[in-house]
């Protein structure tokens, strides 16, 4: 899976880079909006990352380009909070998603996979662990046993940590998920627990093998991939 | 006292000292006036009585002149010689005793004397008294010194006087209220500027700093004050603008570095092999870095809520809002055993910024859901009264103090220090709650006391733009 990440700050660019990278996608970076169309041009990315604020070409001039020849790559935008000007208008370009800054690697993480997994016709929308399978589609979840009905709060919490499988997740960084960046999290993350444990009397995962507790942190679902 | 007033009074007052003297000054000349004339008449009367007894007898003999009249007035005359044995004298003094004062000079003197009987032309008062003008003048008659003395009747002088009195005074009474009714109606033309100037200053707020007083069109003291004021009023709201931009550039550059830090305590959270104390430190240093985080956020929402005086009206049902608002705070009020009570219609649509509105019921919840009590409550309701929407927010908690109630929605402001810093980007909540408020044209207040109920009300037109 091929991934351009087009960002100014070269810091960003390099932490994104490896963190994006040891999720084994194939990663690719330019800092201004020319290398980033120069890039798109020259080969094909199943996902674009593409930050707003860019020198030369800025991301929405890029952004219309690239759909304006017919290129039509997932793009995530990366915005500035309270641009509700640019979220409407990078969507109305063709973006398929957009993700304010400051925001979590669980999160971004999230969003690209959620977008990868739309974009492939062919690969299934199901994610899985142990006997849980969740289809991010029609939002139904299945068991050995059948099928559960969750709240939208608790599918919502088991599909951010599939989609972040083997990722330590952060209570603070599933309150934002889960409420949005409305909400204040700092108080959200305290009501997180309830929220877990809810959820895994409904999966039976009783004694939190699946979703397993990380002190001081968070969640994570661990599973070897197979 | 105000200023109209005061200066009705200093211009009255003035007016009234001004017209009293020169009243005074007119009242005394007036009145000495006829008595200089009388004394004149009188020397004249007295030079031709002495030359008309000079021609017609000897002073020393017995001749009488009979008569002595001038334009029909009658007088009383004596004359005297050198060693004051009478001589001549007229019909008058005959029948009238006035007293003969010698060392008066110049001038007349005054006499008042009763007279029994009833004499024609002699304008005698109730009981018969009369006034006498009377001077005692040297004259040579026959080539040897006499003196004369002469008199005459005052008439209805006294009544003139009287007269001449109440006149004046009649005329000092009019025009002092003449001079009230004019400074009056003059005070309150110079002072209307100032009162519009007044007016106008006190809707200048923060605001509305691009008002400005008109200038009027003399080039008075006032002009310059105004022009004075609206000068301020220039440095205030530039400085207030900069200031402001300098939050919003501040928060959008602080936003790189703050992604940044995230990202690295992101990771660093997930790294196994690192030492558990090391381990420790980065969980909570990454606590430091959210609540960096949630703040730069705030700021920046803020910093655009107040540059950007811009909405994305539409229209919207408030009660699908809120109850979706209070379905994603309702596990949170379980699990922190607040009980709710929710007043809302089935049908309240409004037009305004639904997403704005969405922030500012959040804000409000959290606050009566983070300063609750334990087993605590929240009310909420709302009303829609004459295009108006109104909201009101209950809850209990340790309540807010008078003194701090207004400050709420300041930016950072806390009043309890220590249990806000356990949430994040605190004191900017309700900061936004009254500029979300503010762009939709409505009303945001808050009242509470120490240990009592803590009350927001909202109002929002419910037809933004209407």
């Amino acid at each position: 899976v091929r991934i351009l990440l087009v960002d100014d700050e070269a810091d960003i660019r390099e932490q994104l880079g490896r963190v994006l990278a040891e999720q084994r996608y194939n990663v690719d970076t330019a800092g201004d909006g020319e290398k980033a169309l120069d890039r798109i041009f020259d080969q094909p990315y199943d996902l674009i990352v593409l930050d707003i604020m860019l020198p030369k070409r800025d991301g929405l001039t890029v952004l219309k380009e690239i759909r304006l020849s017919g290129i039509r790559t997932p793009v995530l935008m990366l915005t500035a909070r309270g641009k509700i000007d640019d979220k409407i208008r990078g969507l109305d370009q063709g973006a398929d998603d957009y993700l304010a800054k400051p925001f979590s690697v669980a999160e971004l993480l999230a969003r690209v996979r959620a977008l990868l997994r739309r974009a492939s016709e062919n690969a299934a929308p199901i994610l899985k662990a142990g006997d849980i399978e969740l289809n991010t589609i029609s939002r139904e979840v299945r068991s050995s046993a059948g099928s559960i009905q969750l709240t939208p709060k608790e599918f919502s919490i088991l599909e951010f940590l599939l989609y972040n499988k083997n990722r330590a997740v952060s209570r603070f960084s599933l309150a934002e998920h889960v409420w949005g960046e409305d909400f204040d999290p700092f108080t959200m993350s305290n009501y997180i627990d309830v929220h877990v444990k809810n959820l895994r009397c409904k999966i039976g995962d009783f004694d939190g093998t699946l979703i397993r507790t990380i002190r001081g942190i968070g969640y994570i679902i661990q599973e070897e991939d197979r | 006292l105000n200023i109209r007033h005061k200066i009705t009074l200093w211009v009255a007052g003035a007016g009234f000292l001004t017209s009293l003297v020169l009243s005074l000054v007119v009242f005394l000349e007036m009145r000495e006036q006829p008595f200089r004339i009388l004394d004149s008449d009188l020397a004249y009367a007295a030079a031709s009585l002495a030359e008309r007894i000079g021609k017609e007898q000897r002073p020393s003999g017995e001749g009488r002149v009979n008569a002595l009249s001038f334009e029909g007035k009658e007088y009383w005359a004596k004359v005297y010689s050198q060693d004051l044995r009478p001589g001549w004298q007229s019909d008058l003094s005959h029948v009238v005793d006035l007293p003969l004062y010698r060392n008066m000079g110049d001038d007349g003197y005054t006499v008042r004397v009763y007279v029994s009987r009833q004499i024609a032309h002699l304008h005698q008062g109730k009981r018969g008294e009369v006034h006498f003008r009377v001077r005692v003048i040297e004259a040579q008659i026959g080539g040897a010194p006499h003196l004369i003395q002469i008199a005459r009747p005052m008439e209805e002088l006294q009544e003139e006087i009287a007269d001449l009195q109440s006149v004046l005074g009649m005329g000092l009474g009019a025009s002092t209220v003449l001079l009230v009714i004019v400074s009056y109606v003059f005070a309150g033309r110079i002072v209307k500027p100032v009162a519009d100037i007044n007016r106008l200053t006190k809707e200048i707020n923060e605001n509305t700093l691009g008002k400005r007083i008109p200038l009027g069109a003399s080039h008075d003291e006032l002009y310059e004050l105004s022009d004075s004021l609206n000068r301020m009023f220039d440095r205030l709201q530039y400085s207030f603008a900069k200031q402001k931009q300098l939050l919003a550039n501040a928060s959008h550059e602080l936003k790189s570095p703050v992604a940044m830090l995230r990202l690295f305590f992101d990771e660093a959270a997930q790294r196994k092999d690192l030492p558990q104390v090391f381990q420790h430190q980065v969980i909570s240093q990454g606590e430091h870095v959210l609540r960096m985080d949630r703040l730069v956020k705030n700021l920046l929402e803020l910093s655009v809520l107040e540059l950007k005086d811009s909405l994305t009206p539409e229209e919207f049902s408030l009660t699908d809002l809120v109850q979706s608002v209070l379905e994603d705070f309702s596990l949170i009020l379980t699990e922190a055993k607040i009980r709710l009570d929710v007043d809302l219609p089935g049908n309240l649509n409004m037009i305004g910024d639904k997403d704005k509105i969405r922030r500012m019921l959040i804000n409000i919840l959290d606050n009566a859901i983070k300063y609750n009590a334990e087993n605590g409550e929240i009310k909420f309701q709302a009303i829609e009264r004459d295009g108006f929407i109104h909201l009101s927010l209950n809850n209990t908690g340790p309540g807010i103090p008078k003194d701090d109630l207004e400050k709420v929605f300041e930016q950072f402001y806390r009043v309890e220090k220590s249990r806000s810093l356990r949430y994040g980007g605190a004191g900017l909540g309700l900061a936004i709650v009254r500029e979300i408020v503010r762009l939709h044209h409505g009303k945001v207040s808050i009242d509470s006391a120490p240990g009592a109920w803590t009350r927001i009300d909202v109002t929002l037109p419910r037809h933004l733009g209407a």
